[in-house]
């Protein structure tokens, strides 16, 4: 199972698992992130936030929120 | 009751970067005002409008992306549309990124309260290749839908038109789609869970909507069902509730809304394009590298611009402040008015308001030219670049651009800090960026340190850096802690909207708003704080010993020199708190040289002559090394000026914050001086 802050930039995936505090999921549920939403990995490099497109819009995450996001192939 | 006297209420919902400031801003145009939602530190933002010769009271509710309680903000949100004060609700939903923008609709499906939907951007969405079916997507809702683009004002009119209807029919959502999802879905016990809550009320909510947030854990609701349900009845619910697992119901039921937010869209919206990869200009932006060189480049061409943009306003109000205030006392002295009267014009009053207006416009200035950055949404870029290293002090990535600029002027700081949504954010952005040095301040350092310590004054420019750093993160934490700003907050999780044109009605209106905020708070601050001064330092005859300062200041010098200070100095430390040139005035009038300037005279000094206050100061009698390098660290560390304190006050909307803050600053220069003293005492 891999999470979303280590998946390589410009390869497609979707979204298998979301953990963490309530109010993180709730912020990503809300934004727009569920399981099973697809998404790109526009941006991936370290000391930075995750740069992702998902249900049109691009939406940047911290890195310790990215690796509470379980991603694989639909 | 007759026609014309009909008045609405109506709230303006919508999703952060959904296009809903423009569409307040074209609906009310000047007649807004901006206040405090009681009890919370959010602006609250409230205009009218007129209508069909009906008035429409339009709140402008903090942008969103759904209803839970985790924010002030949204509880802001919630509790307005439970309260059902509102007539309507216009919910802004943003068409270019339609099916996620339908998100915080899908709260309202379950609440008896009329929504229209304000579809804008539909040229953004037609640029992108998606097609919206307006009609279908009306009848499957059940509500009325308006396209518009409010940015150039196109389907305004009509959705007036369809605003108008909505409150007259009272047109509700249909909400029996999405809660057919619900039950269907086993794991969250829908139906049962909605069956003990018969009684139950919650504002004009229906059972489904508490159910869906019972099972949700919402905690406020949970409490709220709590009181209302006998205790078996609430057991039975609990053990139900207490079975599920926590996120997983909440992602099943947010899987439900775009369940059903895939059933609106079905046929009635068409993609073509999407975004894959990161094109040219934003890869370079967003470069973890050259990104940030450019960000620092645009911060500095925003100083820049932002001083050529007012230099020549705040340089008239300069000038004229000597015109102005020699012929008010000319004429005040040939009406024989008396000389306290006379100074009190001439050296307090009359610099103070113009050095107020000179502050106002560099304030308008700098406003005109960050509300242009973010229309554009390059801050956002900005947020994204530095959120690992503003991480650090525990503030924002936005944060870093008004931290910057106070390298140039602590103003800028506080004024600019207005980027950051949140007030907590914003404060503490202001508190800790206020530790940065002024080019005043530098210029000031530079000089002294020069004059006292010859070839070692860059060792104390570096040593004066390091304590900076100090400094900033110490402060960091304590405001942190004090402001009650929670270290368990999520991460980022930001959209980065796409670059569009800037709309120069809401720019003009944000600055405009602000104007009137800082000549309503900061500029009687500023003139008071002054005349206070002025007070302190004046006497008939010009001599400093007569002053109240003087009084004061050697009566509690046997305290000051513990911190190195005689009680010149001391003075003069207390004058940096006005103005960082205004101590330098000081200085060289109470140690003897100057003999045209009184002290009330130094203190409204604002530029200085270098060669002139050199010779004074190297000339001074009685500061040791020791003392020299005490002061210019407390003075380096003290609070700025008096427009900063000002504008901190009307930003922070808290007098208790402000002064904090001065005490803090006044008190940690204070320390940090005389630690700086009685170490140096070792071996200077």
């Amino acid at each position: 199972m891999k999470t979303l802050d280590l998946q390589p930039e410009n390869m497609p995936c979707t979204i298998t698992g979301i953990s963490g505090e309530r109010k993180a999921v709730e912020r990503l549920i809300s934004i727009g992130l569920t399981v099973g939403t697809p998404l790109h990995v526009l941006s991936n490099k370290k000391q930075q936030p995750v740069l992702i497109y998902a249900r049109d819009t691009s939406i940047a995450l911290a890195r310790k929120e990215a690796e509470k996001i379980a991603v694989g192939k639909k | 009751m007759s026609k014309q006297n009909e008045h609405y209420t109506i709230g303006l919902l919508g999703q952060p970067n959904s296009g809903k400031s423009t569409l307040f801003n074209r609906l009310t145009g000047m007649h807004q005002h901006v206040g405090n939602w009681p009890g919370k530190t959010v602006a609250k933002k409230e205009g009218t409008f007129n209508h069909n010769g009906k008035t429409y009271k339009l709140v402008d509710l903090p942008g969103t992306y759904s209803f839970s309680p985790n924010s002030e903000e949204e509880k802001i949100t919630r509790d307005f549309i439970l309260s059902g004060q509102a007539n309507a609700v216009v919910a802004i939903v943003d068409a270019s990124q339609f099916e996620r923008s339908l998100y915080l609709l899908t709260d309202f499906l379950g609440i008896d309260t009329p929504v229209t939907i304000a579809l804008n951007m539909v040229d953004v969405a037609a640029a992108k290749g998606k097609q919206i079916d307006h009609k279908g997507i009306e009848t499957k809702m059940g509500i009325h839908l308006s396209p518009m683009v409010a940015v150039k004002g196109v389907g305004i009119q009509q959705f007036l038109e369809r605003l108008e209807q909505t409150i007259k029919n009272r047109t509700i959502p249909a909400c029996e789609f999405l809660h057919k999802l619900y039950k269907n879905e086993k794991e969250l016990a829908f139906t049962r869970v909605r069956g003990s809550l018969t009684g139950v009320k919650y504002g004009p909510c229906r059972s489904e909507w508490i159910a869906e947030k019972l099972i949700g854990k919402d905690p406020l609701i949970t409490k709220s069902v709590k009181e209302q349900i006998p205790p078996s009845a609430w057991n039975a619910v609990t053990r139900i509730i207490e079975n599920q697992e926590e996120n997983s119901v909440k992602i099943t039921l947010a899987n439900c809304k775009y369940e059903w937010i895939n059933l609106m869209a079905k046929g009635c919206v068409i993609n073509k394009k999407s975004l894959t990869k990161l094109r040219g200009f934003e890869k370079a932006v967003l470069h973890p590298v050259w990104g940030k060189f450019i960000a620092l480049g645009i911060t500095i061409l925003v100083i820049i611009t932002t001083i050529g943009l007012a230099l020549p306003f705040m340089l008239s109000f300069i000038d004229a402040i000597p015109v102005v205030s020699g012929g008010v006392t000319a004429i005040l002295t040939e009406q024989g008015a008396p000389l306290m009267l006379v100074s009190f014009f001439g050296e307090a009053l009359i610099p103070a308001t113009f050095m107020a207006f000179v502050v106002i416009v560099f304030i308008i200035s700098l406003v005109f030219i960050m509300g242009l950055l973010e229309e554009i949404g390059y801050l956002a870029r900005i947020a994204f670049l530095f959120d690992n290293t503003m991480g650090r002090l525990g503030l924002q990535g936005k944060s870093v651009m008004p931290v910057i600029m106070g390298f140039a002027c602590n103003i800028v700081t506080v004024s600019g800090s207005r980027i950051i949504a949140s007030w907590k954010q914003r404060t503490l952005t202001s508190i800790v960026g206020i530790v940065v040095p002024c080019m005043a301040t530098w210029g000031v350092v530079g000089l002294m340190s020069g004059i006292f310590f010859g070839e070692y004054a860059g060792l104390i420019i570096i040593a004066l850096l390091i304590a900076m750093a100090g400094h900033m993160y110490v402060t960091s934490k304590i405001f942190s802690w004090w402001l009650k700003i929670d270290l368990h907050e999520p991460g980022l999780i930001m959209e980065l909207p796409p670059y569009h044109k800037p709309n120069w009605q809401t720019i003009f209106l944000r600055v405009w708003l602000r104007v009137k905020g800082v000549i309503k708070k900061a500029l009687p601050l500023m003139v008071s704080v002054s005349s206070v001064f002025w007070f302190l330092s004046y006497t008939a005859d010009g001599n400093p010993n007569n002053t109240i300062f003087y009084q004061v200041g050697s009566f509690i010098e046997p305290v000051s020199m513990v911190f190195g200070m005689d009680w010149r100095l001391f003075v003069a430390f207390l004058a940096s708190s006005i103005g960082k040139e205004a101590a330098l005035g000081v200085v060289a009038v109470l140690f003897g040289a100057g003999a045209e300037l009184t002290l009330t005279g130094a203190m409204a000094v604002h530029s200085y002559d270098t060669d002139v206050l050199s010779q004074a100061i190297g000339g001074a009698s009685g500061i040791t090394a020791p003392m020299a390098l005490g002061f210019i660290f407390a003075y380096y560390f003290n609070v700025p000026c008096i427009p900063v304190v000002a504008v901190l006050n009307s930003e922070s909307r808290s007098i208790k914050w402000t002064v904090i803050t001065v005490l803090y600053y006044f008190c940690t220069a204070l320390l940090i001086g005389g630690a700086v003293y009685r170490l140096s005492l070792f071996f200077l």
